[in-house]
């Protein structure tokens, strides 16, 4: 919800930016504004591309079947609304994101929302923006813990068991903490390299899937 | 006249530098470009961490390609008595040699016959047989 509203109030205050730039946008990832001098950086295209893949998954695949279940088809709609004034949202953060971000001496560049808030709150002369930062990464390792892995090894049960039938949910959740131990405390870099890759296939996979729902399904379409 | 080099690192390079060196020492006026491209696409995908270390590793990759292949052969013509510069850049192989060869308006550019083999370039085809096919300037290969 106030996802919704923040992403209405970006709309209005840039006048539709997501809009008036579309034609923009897609020049610009298709590689319209590079400069031939900047071969060999991260190219308009690389960029988004590995931002989507931190994206794609719990909220736009599990979250819209959740929320088609609970609402209804109606649900659809709102989503898609909520989506449209999202994009305002997105170019306000990445914006922000690349305003306040660091560029280290030896040639690395990091940034994030913890850099924009008390870069920002600086800036403007207001207090606090430390300790909003702070709870801005607290809240994130939280939503690391309750989106990312609680939900996600929920979903994947319930998917599991409705091939192989009941079974325990802690022997699911012990497999991927075993899995993601090996990740990051293993340091089997390969795995993660590997699952970052196929996530523009996934997202191809997706969409082929849902038509493929659909064609099988289409008496039942209107 | 101005002569564009391509090299690819290995020694049939050097056949493409000989060759070239050859042509101008016929002319009295030569000046050869030594180019060396990286090879490098703008939509591929990268990870968040390869992003951030991006820049720094292009520099590292221009610096070692300037060390081990462009600078030694721009160094070497220069003591044969020719007039030569380097230039190394990312990108398409074949595109890029023929956007310098065309911006720097040369008259030929040399390249050393195709080294890649396999099922890759009988997919996508070589770098030096896709610069033949669509150069703005006229293609010397080498055997």
């Amino acid at each position: 919800m106030w996802l919704v509203v923040g992403a209405t109030i970006f709309t209005v205050y840039f006048a539709g930016v997501q809009f008036r730039f579309f034609g923009h946008a897609i020049s610009l990832v298709k590689g319209g504004y590079s400069d031939p001098g900047d071969a060999g950086e991260v190219s308009h295209f690389q960029a988004p591309a590995t931002a989507l893949s931190g994206t794609v998954g719990l909220g736009n695949i599990a979250g819209v079947t959740v929320a088609v279940g609970i609402g209804g088809p109606g649900a659809t709609f709102w989503m898609i609304l909520a989506g449209l004034l999202g994009m305002a949202s997105k170019f306000t953060e990445c914006t922000l994101g690349v305003k306040y971000r660091n560029e280290y001496p030896e040639g690395t560049v990091s940034g994030g929302p913890m850099y924009c808030i008390s870069k920002g709150s600086d800036e403007l002369g207001l207090p606090g923006g430390k300790i909003l930062a702070v709870l801005f990464s607290v809240f994130c390792i939280l939503g690391a813990l309750g989106g990312g892995n609680m939900f996600q090894a929920n979903q994947a049960h319930a998917q599991i068991t409705q091939i192989s039938g009941d079974f325990p949910g802690w022997i699911t959740g012990l497999f991927f903490a075993a899995l993601v131990f090996a990740v990051i405390v293993g340091g089997i870099k390969s795995i993660a390299r590997v699952t970052e890759k196929i996530v523009p296939f996934m997202g191809i996979l997706h969409v082929g899937a849902a038509i493929i729902v659909l064609i099988v399904n289409f008496d039942m379409i209107g | 006249m101005k002569l564009v080099i391509g090299l690819d690192g290995q020694s049939s390079g050097k056949k493409a530098l000989e060759f070239a060196t050859g042509v101008a020492a016929n002319s009295e006026t030569c000046e050869l470009i030594v180019v060396y491209v990286i090879e490098w696409s703008p939509f591929s995908f990268q990870t968040a961490e390869e992003n951030a270390q991006r820049h720094k590793r292009r520099e590292e990759e221009i610096s070692i390609a300037m060390e081990r292949v462009v600078d030694p052969a721009v160094a070497a013509l220069k003591k044969a008595g020719h007039s030569a510069k380097a230039i190394v850049r990312h990108g398409d192989v074949a595109d890029t040699i023929d956007e310098i060869a065309h911006s720097e308006g040369a008259s030929q550019i040399v390249v050393a016959r195709s080294s890649a083999g396999g099922l890759t370039s009988r997919l996508f085809g070589s770098s030096t047989a896709n610069l033949v096919m669509n150069a703005r300037v006229p293609v010397t290969v080498v055997a």
